[in-house]
């Protein structure tokens, strides 16, 4: 079954299943500016390649209770300063999924895993597929 | 590659290793197969143990591929760059090598470069292997080399630099100005 995250009510429970917060978190970190892509394995970049569109990939979502941690791979276009964009990225996320979901975002842990070469029409992204 | 799955991989490693060991033996005749294969099925330990043996080895490939797909590899060879209350933020030795390589591209007189990086105790060392046009004075090419290097992971990257050594590997006596 899928792992959820509850909140209980008055008038019942309220479940938000740990997709719907990834898939917050890849939206609020694909808007920020510097932000080429996000980065998943490549079973995630197969799957999307066959049509299946996946706003949750590249991030990693633990919850325990209500407070939740999350951890973004992502790929920084040429020219920004990582640092800077990284860390927009944490404000982002955090405000969005606390947000949207009332969760506690005790972290957001930034992993930037390439860089987009842009102007150069060669897009040079090198993504660690070692073990 | 944590020790727990580095362990995993040793024992699923082993299994194949006997299984394939053995049907080579069988393959070339040095094994009679029949006995052992007799005394196995009519005996219910040796079912059984052979049924176990099965059942570890599907779960150590079952576990292998997911690994595989998960993408969480991509953790690995990471550097810390930053961190806040929020949480950290981290490079990985890929990411770095682009910067390094677009660096070095802006440089006259350089052909090829192969950055070789690796994180020190004060921050990251790196080894430059470089191909270069002979018209260029080496030592000042290194050092402009060495310094935009330096600035573009610092600017770029936030990356604190501990050593960057050059190696002019070889150098291209036919070729013109690469720009």
């Amino acid at each position: 079954m899928e792992n959820m995250n509850e909140n209980k009510t008055a008038l019942g429970v309220v479940r938000i299943a740990d997709e719907v917060v990834t898939t917050v978190a890849g939206l609020a970190a694909m808007e920020v500016a510097g932000v080429a892509s996000m980065s998943g394995g490549w079973g995630t970049e197969l799957v999307e390649k066959l049509g299946k569109k996946n706003f949750g990939k590249g991030i990693k979502v633990e919850v325990n209770e209500q407070q939740t941690k999350i951890d973004i791979f992502l790929v920084v276009e040429y020219g920004y300063t990582i640092p800077s964009v990284a860390d927009m990225v944490q404000k982002e996320v955090k405000t969005a999924v606390q947000n949207m979901t009332g969760l506690e975002v005790v972290a957001v842990n930034v992993h930037v895993v390439g860089v987009l070469l842009k102007k150069e029409n060669s897009a040079e992204i090198l993504v660690d597929s070692e073990g | 590659m944590s020790a727990g799955y580095r362990f995993l991989l040793i024992i699923y490693n082993l299994i194949i290793l006997a299984i394939t060991g053995s049907v080579l033996s069988i393959m070339i005749g040095q094994v009679k197969i029949t006995p052992y294969l007799e005394y196995a099925m009519n005996n219910t330990q040796s079912r059984m143990l052979i049924i176990l043996i099965s059942v570890i080895v599907i779960l150590l490939a079952l576990i292998g591929i997911v690994k595989a797909l998960s993408g969480e590899s991509k953790r690995k060879d990471s550097f810390p760059i930053g961190g806040s209350s929020v949480g950290d933020i981290s490079i990985t030795i890929p990411a770095i090598i682009v910067i390094i390589n677009k660096a070095v591209k802006s440089i006259q007189g350089v052909r090829e470069v192969k950055p070789k990086v690796r994180f020190g105790k004060d921050g990251l060392i790196i080894n430059l292997y470089m191909l270069i046009n002979p018209e260029f004075n080496m030592p000042s090419m290194s050092m402009d080399v060495q310094n935009a290097v330096k600035e573009h992971l610092d600017r770029i990257g936030g990356v604190t630099v501990s050593s960057i050594s050059v190696l002019i590997d070889n150098y291209s006596p036919n070729e013109k100005t690469n720009r």
